[in-house]
C-alpha cells in the first residue's frame, strides 16, 4: 500500500515537471511572438520607408546621371511620397542636386550631390 | 496558503522573462544602430563620390596635399579631396570620415576635348603643302598649313580617293596649339620611399606614399608584376618583357624598350628614345612619352596597339630629313599621338587625334617632306565620350577615367 502510495507520488511530480515545461515554453512563445510583432509593427515600417526613400532618390539620380538634359526644379508624387528635385549650378562644370522626399508633410530623407556637368 | 516552491518558481520565471527583455531591448539596439551605421557608411560613399566631382568640377590647377571641406555647408559633410599628379596624369582622391567609419575614393582622371577640337589632324603651319598617296585617309576635321593639301606621286603610287581630306579644313599656326606640363615628372621624387630592389609582386596603392625603384644600371623588367604607385627609373635603359605584368606604374629612363609580344599598361617616359617592338599591346590608359634635348626618337614596331597617348617633343626643330617618330605598317595609335619639333613617318593609322609639326615619308626611292602614303589617321573611330589621358589643351574637360580605389 504504501509503495503504491509512493509510485503514485512520484507520478504526480513527473506529471507536474511536464506541465511546468510546457508552461515556461508557452510563455516563451508568447513573448517571441510578442517581440517579433513588435519590430515588425515597430521598427521595420520606419526603416522600410527609408530604404524605399533612398531607392527612389538613386534612381532619380542614376537616371540624371545618364540623361542631364531634365527639368532642374521638380516635384512629383510616386508611391505615396512627394519628391521634390532642385539642381543648382554650383560652379561653370558642377552641378549640386538636392533631393527631399516627404510624406504627408513630414520629411522622410533628404540628399545632396555633387554631379560633373555634361 | 502559497508553498515557498511556487515563490521561487515565480521568481525563475521572472528571471527567464527579465534576461529575454534585456536580450531583445539589445538586439534591437543592435539592430538599430547596424541599420544606422549602413545608412552613415551609405552618406559617406555618396559624399566621397560628390567630393570626387568636386574636385573635378572645380580645380583647375593641382593640390599635392589634401583640402578639406564641407560639402554642402551643413557642417557635417566633411570631405578631404586632394589632387595630384601622377606623371603626365592626374589622380584625385576624396576621404569622408565621420566619427570611426570612413569612405575613400581614388581615381585617374581623363580629360574629354571640347566639341569645336575633336579635330583629326593640326598640321603645324611650315609653309610645305600637305601631299598624300596611296591609300591615305584622313577622316575628321584637319588644321593644315596655308599651302594646303596636294595629291602626291610616289614609287608609282597615285592618291586613291575621291576627296583629300573627308571633313572640314581650317588654316594651322606655326606653333601647336598644346603644352607639355612637366610638374608632375618634378614631383615624383620628392615624396617617394626609394628602394633598390624589383619585387617580383608588389601593389602600392595611392594612398600610400610613391615606391620608387631605381637602378643606376640597365633594368630587365621581367617574370614580376607591379601595380599601382610605383616608379621605376633607371639611369640608362629599361627593357620591358612580355612575362611583365604591369598595371598604372610609371617607367623611366634615357631609353626605354619594350620587347615583342608585351601587353601591360604604364606610363613610359623616356629622355632620349623609346621603342615598341612588334605586336605589343599598351592597355588603356597607358602614355608614351619621349621629351628629348638632343635626338631623341619613338618607334612603335609594325603591328603593335597603342590605347593612349604617345608624345614626342624636342627643345629642338628638326633637321629637314631627320625622322623623330615612326609608326610603321600596321601598327595603331588609339588615342592622341603629338609630335612637336619632329617629323612623323606614319605607316600605320591613328585612330583619333594627331597634332605634328611636320611629316617626313623615307622610302626607298627617296626622302619626301610632307608626304602621307597608306596612312590612315580616323578622328570618327573614336567614340564621342573618349577621355584622354592628359591634358594638353587649355579647355579640356575633366571626367573620370579609371577608379583606383
Amino acid at each position: 500500500m504504501a509503495a503504491l502510495e509512493r509510485l503514485h507520488k512520484a507520478k504526480l511530480r513527473g506529471f507536474s515537471l511536464v506541465e511546468n515545461l510546457i508552461a515556461i515554453v508557452l510563455v516563451l512563445l508568447v513573448f517571441i511572438g510578442a517581440s517579433t510583432a513588435f519590430v515588425t509593427f515597430s521598427l521595420v515600417p520606419k526603416y522600410s520607408k527609408e530604404f524605399r526613400a533612398q531607392t527612389l532618390i538613386e534612381i532619380d539620380y542614376k537616371s540624371l546621371k545618364i540623361n542631364q538634359a531634365q527639368a532642374y526644379t521638380y516635384v512629383k508624387q510616386t508611391e505615396g511620397f512627394e519628391l521634390s528635385r532642385k539642381i543648382e549650378l554650383a560652379h561653370p562644370s558642377l552641378l549640386k542636386v538636392n533631393y527631399r522626399l516627404t510624406q504627408q508633410d513630414q520629411l522622410v530623407l533628404e540628399k545632396n550631390y555633387y554631379l560633373l556637368k555634361k | 496558503m502559497l508553498k515557498a516552491g511556487a515563490f521561487i518558481y515565480a521568481l525563475f520565471v521572472m528571471f527567464i522573462v527579465s534576461m529575454l527583455t534585456l536580450l531583445f531591448l539589445t538586439l534591437t539596439r543592435l539592430y538599430s544602430n547596424e541599420i544606422s551605421g549602413m545608412q552613415m557608411q551609405e552618406r559617406l560613399d555618396e559624399n566621397a563620390l560628390s567630393g570626387i566631382q568636386y574636385a573635378l568640377g572645380t580645380a583647375s590647377g593641382v593640390w599635392q596635399d589634401a583640402q578639406q571641406l564641407d560639402l554642402f555647408d551643413l557642417g557635417k559633410d566633411l570631405v578631404h579631396i586632394q589632387k595630384k599628379k601622377w606623371g603626365f596624369m592626374d589622380v584625385v582622391t576624396a576621404k569622408a570620415s565621420h566619427k570611426n567609419r570612413f569612405s575613400i575614393r581614388s581615381a585617374l582622371v581623363g580629360y574629354q576635348v571640347p566639341d569645336s577640337l575633336k579635330i583629326s589632324l593640326y598640321l603645324a603651319n611650315n609653309q610645305a603643302a600637305l601631299h598624300l598617296s596611296g591609300e591615305t585617309r584622313i577622316i575628321g576635321n584637319a588644321y593644315l598649313p596655308q599651302s594646303g593639301v596636294k595629291r602626291a606621286y610616289i614609287a608609282g603610287t597615285s592618291y586613291f580617293g575621291d576627296r583629300l581630306i573627308y571633313g572640314e579644313q581650317f588654316l594651322s599656326e606655326k606653333q601647336l596649339p598644346i603644352f607639355f606640363d612637366t610638374l608632375g615628372l618634378s614631383l615624383l621624387a620628392n615624396s617617394a620611399l626609394k628602394q633598390f630592389d624589383l619585387p617580383k609582386r608588389h601593389h602600392q596603392t595611392f594612398l600610400d606614399s610613391t615606391l620608387l625603384i631605381s637602378a643606376e644600371n640597365v633594368v630587365h623588367l621581367k617574370d614580376l608584376s607591379l601595380k599601382g604607385n610605383i616608379v621605376i627609373q633607371s639611369d640608362t635603359l629599361v627593357e620591358i618583357y612580355p612575362s611583365a605584368l604591369l598595371e598604372d606604374v610609371i617607367v623611366m629612363a634615357p631609353i626605354i624598350k619594350v620587347r615583342t609580344g608585351s601587353r601591360f599598361s604604364a606610363q613610359l617616359l623616356a629622355k632620349d628614345s623609346l621603342i615598341v617592338e612588334e605586336n605589343c599591346f599598351l592597355e588603356y590608359p597607358s602614355l608614351l612619352v619621349v621629351n628629348t634635348l638632343h635626338d631623341g626618337f619613338v618607334q612603335i614596331g609594325s603591328n603593335a596597339t597603342i590605347y593612349g597617348d604617345v608624345w614626342f617633343k624636342s627643345t629642338k626643330p628638326p633637321g629637314n630629313l631627320k625622322r623623330s617618330v615612326l609608326i610603321e605598317k600596321d601598327a595603331e595609335v588609339v588615342g592622341r599621338l603629338l609630335v612637336e619639333h619632329g617629323n612623323l613617318q606614319l605607316n600605320g593609322s591613328v585612330k583619333g587625334v594627331l597634332y605634328t609639326t611636320g611629316f617626313i615619308l623615307k622610302h626607298p626611292v627617296g626622302t619626301y617632306k610632307n608626304h602621307l602614303l597608306d596612312a590612315r589617321i580616323d578622328r570618327s573611330s573614336l567614340w564621342s565620350d573618349y577621355l584622354f589621358v592628359a591634358k594638353v589643351v587649355e579647355h579640356d574637360k575633366p571626367n573620370i577615367l579609371k577608379w583606383l580605389h
